[in-house]
């Protein structure tokens, strides 16, 4: 690997140390994953192992910063920036209340006294193991029994230099019994260079616990963006994930949650538009390990021409998890003859009392729809954009934050061709 | 008196199947025209085919829109050229709000006619007033187009759809249809006030009691893809009563 020595002075503890020197190890040994790897069929990430990376550069100006990225409008409590590769603690806020809640890395490596918490599934994992063995910046968040912590903590990285840099993000998000909090990560860059960010979010919920957490990814259009979330949940702990990737050449998202414990359960929804020659793939996989469990999935996927786009969900019912239920829709609109989306539910059932559905789609606009907008002066172009705004849009209506679910909105709208088209109308 | 719409000898085929053969029809400026007839005899193939639908094949004839040749035009053109078709079957259209809607609608008509376009608070006026008129709840204004509406919903959205356009030729393909007698009495209520020397309308009806409110200047029957009668308002009551195997029978006798 090109970048392999950037496996050397790396932060962290004892025990961080050991964990990255196997991670390593074994990722030297396997290599990236190429398309002979059955979940990697559709995405070739294994081009990256040629490229020198570095680790991160000196951001640039404060104010320039600013003006090069679209920040989220959310009343967030706390927000964390990371520009290049490492933490600005001068664009950064962390709320009073928050203090005791949000730990950027940089200055708590501590935290990680007895290492990743992981999951098996991180270290067994291609981008885990590159992860673990690299990684130099991120964040905890642990948050106390009963707390309830009602503003968002936002984590946005900004990649705002031409250098070829490979961030390697960790964020660790522990929810202890009955507690709940919202956190919103957003990746953005306005760069053209090959930039890779590959990141890393380990989610663990005790009993009672609820977690919201939304994935913003707008990178800049030579970027790469890959990002696995694994997500353990307790007994009746909800997960709600929102993952909307807009940007990059090429993105990659892994989700993997496992629902341990009777009455857990997990909402999974998003948008994925690889529109300008982009590709965007999706790999879920929800377990259902425990009785009384609940899974519901809602993608939706916008490809434009030459861009492909792919959503691969898998569903594995345990044997003794009775009484679960799981549903998945993962519905797909296609700009251009060139446009692919290949979605593909899977189940695996080895319980005998269970609820499972899925429905997949993928097609072009809906002829009635258009007549219908047509039929109210609306030409034909406009009305095709404002149709396919729409058909993104509608993953957001899990968002319970007005302001979020707008500013999302309007970043979908954005992203979409001729949408100047129906905007210049409302 | 100046025609708003000349229809003649229009012949229509779907899948190559000849739906309407040979339907003349004159529509004058100011006057509301009913059309009857049948289920399937081709009435709302007519509405669709003025509004711009592309799936019929117009194998021969004319349709003249204030002096414009109606063919000739596509949908959205008609549309902003006044031309108004209240569906028979609204679509649902998930993800598009009906504000958004409403407000595309009237800046593309403003915008084709070089009129300011209508700024947010003008139009929060507007469509305030229009919603009380047709009695529909703000919050339809934040729901998706005809998701979830009730049968009755849909039709009064598509009469608030009207209010806000002004259209000045209106075809209402059976918008009575599914109504209670209050809403039947609101969208009366609403194409009433639409009422006016420069506008017309075409109020495509199964039903005399929507013609008693809305009282039309001709009513014709339609049957096997023409106009085969027409009369004043005293037609609807007499189809009513007599029901269409009376006009077929008077057909058959008379020789062609
Ligand atoms: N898209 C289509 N494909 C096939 N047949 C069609 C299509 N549209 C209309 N038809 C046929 O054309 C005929 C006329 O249909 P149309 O809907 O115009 O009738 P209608 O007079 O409006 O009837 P109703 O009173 O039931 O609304 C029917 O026999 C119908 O089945
Ligand atoms: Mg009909």
């Amino acid at each position: 690997m090109a970048f392999n020595g950037l496996y050397k002075d790396l932060p962290g503890s004892s025990a961080v140390d050991a964990q990255r020197k196997d991670a390593f190890e074994r990722f030297m040994r396997a290599g990236l994953p190429t398309r002979r790897d059955e979940d990697w069929r559709y995405t070739e990430i294994s081009a990256l192992g040629e490229i020198d990376f570095r680790h991160a550069v000196a951001p640039p100006a404060t104010a320039k910063q600013a003006a090069h990225h679209d920040p989220l409008p959310i009343r967030a409590g706390s927000k964390l920036t990371f520009v290049n590769g490492r933490y600005a603690p001068e664009s950064s806020t962390i709320n009073q209340s928050h203090r005791m809640l949000v730990h950027p890395l940089e200055t708590n490596w501590t935290k990680l006294s007895d290492g990743f918490p992981g999951h098996e599934r991180v270290f067994a994992h291609p981008l885990g193991l590159v992860n673990t063995a690299f990684t130099q910046l991120g964040a905890v968040i642990s948050i106390p029994k009963n707390s309830h912590v009602d503003t968002p903590i936002l984590l946005e990285f900004l990649q705002l230099s031409d250098d070829t840099l490979a961030v390697q993000p960790r964020l660790i998000i522990e929810l202890a019994a009955n507690s709940s909090a919202e956190v919103i990560v957003q990746h953005a860059g306005q760069s053209s260079a090959t930039n890779w960010t590959n990141m890393v979010t380990e989610i663990h919920q005790s009993a009672g616990s609820k977690l919201t957490f939304i994935h913003v990814q707008e990178q800049g259009l030579a970027a790469t963006h890959t990002c696995l979330t694994t997500a353990a949940l307790k007994r009746d702990a909800h997960f709600s994930g929102g993952y909307f990737d807009l940007g990059g050449k090429l993105a990659r998202n892994d989700i993997e949650i496992a629902l341990d414990e009777h009455g857990a359960s997990a909402e999974l929804f998003g948008a994925f538009l690889p529109i300008q020659s982009q590709h965007a793939d999706n790999h879920i996989k929800i377990d259902h390990r425990a009785p009384n469990t609940t899974s519901n999935e809602y993608f939706r996927g916008i490809a434009g021409p030459k861009s492909r786009g792919v959503f691969n969900g898998k569903v594995i019912v345990h044997k003794h998890a009775q009484k679960i239920s799981a549903q998945q829709r993962s519905d797909n609109l296609l700009l251009d003859k060139t446009a692919e989306i290949d979605t593909k539910p899977e189940l695996e059932i080895y319980a005998d009392d269970v609820k499972c559905s899925h429905g997949a789609t993928v097609g072009e606009l809906d002829e009635q729809h258009l007549f219908y907008l047509q039929s109210r002066g609306i030409n034909e172009l406009a009305a095709r954009a404002l149709l396919t705004f729409a058909f993104a849009n509608s993953s957001l209506d899990f968002i319970k934050d007005e302001a979020l679910r707008t500013a999302l909105s309007e970043k979908i709208a954005k992203r979409l061709p001729q949408h100047e088209k129906w905007e210049r109308l409302t | 008196m100046k025609a708003m719409l000349t229809i003649e000898d229009l012949h229509v085929s779907v899948d190559g199947q000849p739906i309407l053969k040979g339907l003349n029809l004159t529509v004058a400026a100011g006057e509301i025209h009913a059309i009857m007839g049948p289920n399937g005899s081709g009435k709302s193939t007519l509405a669709q085919v003025l509004a711009g639908k592309e799936d019929y094949e117009i194998t021969s004839g004319r349709v003249t829109y204030r002096d414009q040749n109606l063919l000739d035009m596509l949908p959205e053109e008609r549309a902003r050229a006044g031309l108004f078709l209240a569906f028979q079957y609204p679509v649902e259209i998930p993800g598009v709000n009906n504000a958004y809607l409403l407000k595309a609608a009237v800046n593309a008509k403003r915008a084709a006619r070089g009129e300011p376009l209508v700024d947010a608070f003008e139009f929060m006026q507007l469509v305030k007033e229009r919603m009380a008129q047709v009695e529909i709840s703000q919050e339809f204004l934040h729901r998706s187009v005809n998701e979830g509406f009730s049968g009755g919903e849909k039709k009064r959205n598509e009469i608030l759809q009207m209010l806000m356009l002004e259209p000045e030729l209106a075809v209402l393909d059976e918008t009575d249809s599914g109504l209670d007698v209050d809403a039947l009495r609101i969208v009366a209520g609403g194409v009433n006030s639409l009422r006016h020397p420069d506008r017309s309308m075409i109020v495509v009806t199964h039903y005399q009691r929507l013609l008693e409110l809305i009282v039309p200047d001709r009513v014709h029957v339609l049957a096997n893809g023409q106009i085969v009668k027409s009369g004043d308002k005293e037609l609807a009551r007499e189809l009513d009563e007599r029901g269409y195997d009376w006009v077929r029978t008077e057909l058959a006798a008379t020789p062609t």
